[in-house]
């Protein structure tokens, strides 16, 4: 217990390069206060996943609690290990996902407390009055809330949500038409679902004011990440796996539209100056790819110190619409811009070949190595074979695959990732110096 | 098959089909015929046998260490996923004329990803599976069995008409009726038929044509009535609820630790035969029906009523497990998960709390698929009979 609090102690927490990601923990910590005390502004929480269409949750005066999102902070926080304990021991598996696991564990201790835990980080993952999950890119994400319910026996709803059937021809009118129509049908469904619930009527206008909102600040984020190609890298890792927050919460809000405004502004401006992330010249510049270790954001400052930048993809905003997105008729537009990708991170687990996409990111963000967390508990993280394998065909950087979870404290060790990526390091040193001999 | 099976009995042919289950697919397919493979319950393996071709479903072996395939797939992947990568990278499946994978879960669905880009195979097809069973969702996955039959007839060259889908349901049917007449059979004490043969049973039926898979059946369910001794009684009768289990290895582990095994929930076992596919007008509307609906894998949530409590949708949902194993007159039970399996996994705290609740004491096993290290599995179900017998 004594080793284990030390080694606790021993993760540093990350240092920001840009002011918008440290800004970012007065917006966390605005979002928790409010979901925990939603009641008193006549709003209400929903136990959801991602992936889900904030636009319409906010039309009805709903905010969602994300696992996705309350796993990471009590990472950070040290006591996810703790959760998925509580989880565990209840019975849920070892294999499952931590994140949902550490959301289970924190239901599971509210139970056993009859309210909020307190060891819950942030006062907890709200007041919860329903449970909204759609079953779409993992199969934690609808049956975490169906186990949840185990433990906050409010109304649910499941929904399907088609991806992108990347075996066929995605772009083909009549497979797009009908997964369209399938991913809109199921929004109306969930229109009516959040009507019954909450008492109110969908105001379709208010929907598109905040989907309006949304792709607004879409844009902005997803101008800013591409930013990360410049030499030097302003946006480094610790920032950008921060700065997804508002992201995640604040879509389709002015004040999410002000903050990635601020972000771009902030990084544009760093990006004119030169001014990257690491002391001095950049040596390499390494792309993260996945998941980061959440308990331990610092170790992007420990690559940094080496003058070596890091970047990744994860979070980012995906893909901007084809064509302006359809104000007049926002359900549709949102089940449309669900299947095109537009996202962050959507599409990515489901293309064909993710590796020829992360190749051509690697080129065009001069990546000279690969640094993927193989995260344990993540089914479609379980892939990380098969990507490398596409990305060997397709690019030379070297990669690591550190094998430790994305939030289970107990499935990571500092001093072995430090010394696996040291050791990483010198190889790609090595690679960059024959490919650079070699002309490449 | 027809002349292995005269020398030697229903039970003898059925056993030796098990050991070597590829054994008449090859030689099927050495006469001419095209053999299908195809993961999963939730596949309609009645479009298989109306295009003509032998539906063959893909199967690990539970006996064999993976060697090739932990080059390809993570070992964080489900084990009996990565076994049959494994075994068809090492070309025991290179007899299919193809493979088709429904999307009932991240792991076939990653598989599938690996699969078509690390082999070589004519015929690769992808069914893509809604998680929830509503009217929206049936008309989606009666519109994915049309794509697939366009795709099917593309490969034969020749039109599945809605008169062979037909008959190819009455012949499944068939095979379905007679399977619950088999479990019939595992009511006595002590049962007539073992657990361990049904799994061998289920496995050899599926690497036949269904004619062919109901002339077995018939021969085995009347060998096993007319037989003098059968299983011994055992003073534990379990359930045993859970997802992979084609090996009967796990299943004779349990029954020689002093139990009969009388009952199942399992992806090789009743899930495939409780309820037939229901004669519509238009074939895929039954077949989108019975496979969405009645195929009772977690992995599709079928949505009760708006309101419910907890213990109601617990009772919409695990009841027909509870009904099952009172019916089978078990006296416990197991559930049997391998691991990496999300869907299941996630269930195992209401299941087991749902089956406790109703008088069943529960095991909980949580497994490799692997069957080359029983030992800590041993010690757990020994302890575990010895307190229901």
């Amino acid at each position: 217990m004594a080793e284990e609090k030390k080694a606790q102690e021993g993760l540093a927490p990350s240092v920001k390069a840009t002011q918008a990601a440290a800004e970012v923990r007065s917006w966390r910590k605005w979002y928790y206060e409010r979901i925990n005390h939603a009641h008193d502004y006549g709003e209400f929480v929903a136990l959801s996943m991602l992936m889900i269409p904030d636009e319409i949750f906010r039309t009805f005066g709903v905010w969602a609690s994300l696992a996705e999102n309350y796993g990471p902070l009590c990472a950070a926080k040290q006591v996810s290990g703790h959760f998925c304990g509580v989880a565990e021991a209840e019975g849920f598996s070892m294999d499952v996902c931590s994140y949902l696991k550490t959301g289970i564990g924190y239901l599971i201790r509210g139970q056993q407390e009859g309210g909020t835990p307190p060891e819950a980080p942030y006062g907890g993952m709200g007041q919860i009055d329903m449970i909204i999950a759609p079953a779409v890119m993992c199969d934690g994400r609808y049956k975490y809330p169906l186990a949840a319910q185990r433990y906050v026996d409010v109304p649910y709803f499941i929904y399907d949500q088609m991806d992108m059937p990347y075996w066929r021809d995605e772009k083909d009118p009549e497979i797009k038409n009908r997964y369209v129509n399938y991913n809109y049908e199921r929004m109306k469904e969930l229109v009516a679902f959040l009507e019954r619930t909450t008492g109110k009527k969908f105001d379709e206008a208010k929907c598109s004011e905040h989907l309006d909102l949304w792709m607004k600040s879409h844009k902005l984020y997803h101008d800013a990440s591409a930013l990360k190609k410049c030499h030097p890298n302003p946006f480094p890792s610790q920032d950008s796996f921060a700065t997804c927050f508002p992201n995640l919460h604040f879509k389709g809000t002015q004040e999410c539209v002000d903050y990635y405004q601020g972000l771009y502004d902030e990084v544009k401006a760093r990006a004119d100056k030169k001014i990257g992330s690491v002391p001095g010249e950049e040596k390499f510049r390494i792309f993260w790819m996945g998941l980061p270790p959440w308990m331990y954001l610092g170790i992007f400052n420990y690559i940094q110190e080496k003058g070596v930048c890091t970047m990744d993809a994860t979070y980012d905003a995906g893909d901007i619409p084809e064509e302006p997105v359809d104000l007049n008729n926002p359900l549709y537009a949102i089940a449309k811009k669900f299947y095109e990708g537009v996202w962050f991170a959507n599409g990515h687990f489901r293309r064909l070949a993710p590796g020829a996409r992360t190749a051509e990111w690697i080129k065009d963000h001069d990546i000279d190595g690969v640094i993927t967390l193989m995260a344990t508990t993540c089914r479609p993280g379980s892939n990380l074979l098969f990507m490398r394998q596409t990305m060997a065909d397709m690019s030379p950087v070297p990669v690591l695959n550190l094998e430790a979870d994305m939030v289970d404290i107990r499935a990571f060790d500092e001093a072995s990732v430090k010394a696996k990526i040291d050791a990483f390091l010198e190889t790609v040193d090595a690679t960059k110096e024959s490919r650079k001999r070699a002309g490449g | 098959m027809t002349a292995k099976q005269a020398t030697g009995g229903a039970l003898k042919a059925m056993n030796e089909l098990y050991q070597d289950r590829s054994w008449r697919a090859k030689q099927l397919k050495g006469e001419g015929s095209g053999i299908m493979g195809y993961f999963c319950s939730y596949t309609p393996a009645e479009m298989i046998t109306a295009a003509g071709l032998v539906p063959f479903r893909m199967m690990g072996n539970t006996k064999e260490a993976i060697t090739v395939a932990d080059s390809f797939l993570d070992v964080t992947y489900c084990p009996y996923v990565r076994s049959v990568f494994d075994m068809a990278k090492r070309g025991k499946y290179d007899f299919l004329e193809g493979i088709v994978f429904p999307t009932p879960c991240d792991n076939i669905l990653n598989l599938f990803l690996s699969w078509q880009y690390n082999m070589e195979g004519p015929y690769y097809h992808v069914i893509e599976l809604p998680r929830v069973y509503d009217q929206l969702s049936l008309q989606f996955f009666k519109d994915e069995l049309g794509i697939w039959k366009k795709s099917l007839e593309d490969l034969i060259g020749a039109e599945i008409t809605l008169d062979k889908i037909r008959e190819a349901i009455q012949l499944h049917n068939e095979t379905r009726a007679l399977l619950r007449g088999l479990y019939e059979l595992r009511k006595p004490a002590p049962p007539l038929i073992s657990g361990a043969e049904v799994i061998q049973l289920q496995v050899s039926l599926s690497s036949l044509p269904v004619g062919e898979a109901n002339e077995l059946l018939r021969g085995v369910i009347e060998e096993v009535k007319g037989r003098g001794q059968g299983p011994a009684k055992k003073g534990a009768r379990l359930f045993i609820s859970g997802n992979e289990i084609d090996d009967s290895v796990i299943i004779e582990l349990i029954e020689d630790c002093g139990a009969n095994v009388v009952g199942d929930d399992l992806c090789m076992g009743s899930r495939l035969c409780w309820h037939d596919v229901e004669a519509t007008e238009d074939p895929l509307d039954g077949l989108a029906n019975h496979y969405l609906g009645h195929i009772r894998c977690p992995n599709t949530h079928r949505p009760f009523k708006e309101g419910a409590t907890h213990a109601e949708e617990v009772e919409f949902k695990f009841g027909h497990v509870k009904k099952w194993a009172q019916d089978c007159n078990a006296n416990g039970a197991v559930i049997y998960v391998i691991k990496y399996c999300d869907s299941q996994q996630w269930d195992v705290p209401d299941l087991r709390d749902y089956l406790k609740e109703n008088g069943f004491p529960v095991l909980h096993l949580e497994h490799d698929y692997f069957t080359l290290a029983l030992a800590p599995l041993r010690t757990r179900i020994e302890a575990f009979v010895e307190m229901v017998a």
